[in-house]
């Protein structure tokens, strides 16, 4: 009797594990990760515990043109790079730039946004004033961003990753690493809150744009969000966005 | 010289008794080390892309692993000992000390420990330094993969100092009266009687908490030490290949814990007496 118990709870433990992959989907609620620790783009608000930001007003405007519901999944920034490229998610929203190795595994939405890396130091460095004097220094990234393939691209410079970039500007806060390379208008917002330890240095060498990606599967989502891009973007939304939250 | 004939041992001749035969020299659970291994070279050779890459990749985050693994349990060998010793000490000062210690320690997540040590200590040390105006404190800058390991030795001397102390207690009351009434002092009944029979005693969980402690050495990861957790995350960031990257990390790590595990089997059986 207790055997055939066992039996019956293996077997619906193992049913439980093969349902939810065969329930229907009713509405179609396209899942859209993003990696909420990138203010202003995307982070979570002390108060309301809510994801805001550039990039979620801009896709909660883009999926009300294009007639979609949308739900947001906040995950982590490498993660959610092997999430699209296994279409874990329908698509990701998270200033994640345009690059050639990106866009062979997964779809990329036009354009809407323009950045650039830039170094950033502590105050009280003087020795650091470009990504040229970066030779023999410990300088800090997001794992998997476009700062940290910069990094990888300075002969003699050593990379530190770290989980998410707020960790990266904390340990330069403390002087444990030399610099950061990360995009501009974040980075600027970092210094904004910090201006008596953080700085830049040098200018903005890189020119790159932020686009929605899309998993693969799915060109008809990208041609949607396309359209509801150019609609927004003719309204002038990116504008009042960019005045918003820059 | 008389020929009185030598008393065998009772243990020689139970080997001789069916169903109690002396067991295989060779621990059969080596073959399951084997088998890892074999599927790694496998995997490395007949996949050569992706599985070489990584292996190539994090290499260096391998060493990274061993280094914190075997720095760190070797501290807290001696770090669980003074505490194990500080957890029966009837000095009150002492036990109290050691007791609050190992209390707030097991009480707070080690991950929540690291990331203390490595992006708090630092800024606390250099406030106190900024007060006493001494610059070689106000500029203290933390070492990662130093934080890394006395992170780790803090927590895990918390943990060992419970296993020595409960390995001592668990020697009968009357050893120790029996060594004393023999006209052995303190320290010569623990040397000679107690702590030779609580070594065998704590070994299974010395043993478990040396396995324990190389797989908690991947929270490491998080301050932003290269090891091979961190190693495999960034491999993975920029060739987007989640089921490789992880199988090899898997297959690393457990080629280690394995490995580990037959060290250990094989310093228990060593040190395995009849009682």
């Amino acid at each position: 009797m207790k055997k055939l118990f066992g039996y019956v709870l293996i077997g619906l433990a193992l049913v439980s594990l093969v349902l939810p992959g065969c329930t229907p989907e009713t509405t179609e609620v396209v899942v859209i990760a993003t990696d909420a620790t990138w203010p202003p783009f995307e982070y979570v608000d002390e108060q309301t515990k809510e994801i805001v930001g550039f990039d979620i007003d801009l896709m909660t405007a883009v999926a009300e043109k294009a007639g979609i519901e949308i739900e947001f999944k906040n995950v982590a920034w490498d993660p959610l790079l092997a999430g699209m490229a296994l279409c874990q998610y329908d698509a990701a929203i998270s200033a994640m730039t345009i690059t050639e190795e990106r866009a062979e595994q997964w779809l990329f939405s036009d354009p809407y946004f323009y950045a650039g890396q830039i170094v950033i130091v502590h105050i009280d460095n003087t020795e650091i004033a470009s990504k040229y004097d970066l030779s023999g220094k410990v300088v800090g990234a997001q794992i998997g961003t476009t700062g940290s393939f910069e990094v990888e691209n300075i002969g003699g410079a050593t990379l530190k990753t770290y989980d998410d970039i707020g960790l990266a500007f904390q340990d330069l806060m403390n002087k444990q690493i030399d610099a950061i390379i990360a995009d501009n208008p974040l980075a600027l917002g970092y210094i904004g809150e910090n201006p008596d330890k953080l700085k830049t240095a040098g200018d903005v060498f890189t020119d790159e744009n932020y686009g929605i990606a899309v998993c693969k599967d799915n060109p008809d989502l990208v041609e949607k969000i396309n359209d509801g891009l150019e609609a927004v973007k003719a309204e002038g939304l990116i504008e009042e966005l960019v005045e918003k939250w820059l | 010289m008389d020929e009185q004939p030598k008393l065998k041992p009772s243990g020689s001749k139970l080997a001789y008794l069916p169903g109690a035969e002396t067991v295989a020299r060779v621990d059969p659970w080596w073959g399951l080390v084997v088998l890892v291994i074999g599927l790694t070279v496998i995997l490395v050779t007949v996949r050569a892309d992706p599985f070489w890459d990584i292996l190539k990749f994090v290499r260096d985050g391998i060493a990274v692993t061993a280094l914190i693994t075997v720095s760190s349990f070797a501290l807290t060998l001696v770090v669980g000992l003074i505490g194990g010793l500080g957890r029966l000490a009837r000095n009150p000062f002492l036990h109290g000390i050691a007791t609050l210690y190992v209390e707030v320690v097991r009480g707070i997540p080690l991950l929540v420990q690291l990331i203390w040590w490595y992006f708090a200590f630092p800024t606390v040390v250099q406030q106190i330094g900024e007060w006493l105006n001494i610059s070689v404190i106000a500029n203290y800058h933390a070492n990662p993969i130093f934080t890394a390991i006395m992170g780790i030795t803090v927590c895990y001397g918390a943990y060992m100092s419970e296993i020595y102390r409960a390995g001592i207690q668990s020697i009968p009351k009357g050893q120790i009266e029996a060594a004393r009434s023999l006209g052995m002092t303190h320290f010569q009944s623990m040397r000679h009687v107690i702590i030779p029979q609580a070594v065998r005693v704590v070994l299974p969980p010395v043993g478990n908490e040396l396995i324990a402690l190389l797989k908690d050495s991947c929270l490491v990861s998080v301050v932003a030490v290269a090891d091979l957790t961190r190693r495999g995350r960034e491999f993975m960031a920029v060739h987007f290949n989640p089921i490789e990257v992880w199988t090899m990390v898997a297959l690393l790590y457990l080629v280690m814990t394995l490995l580990l595990a037959r060290v250990v089997a094989w310093i228990e059986k060593k040190s395995h007496f009849e009682r």
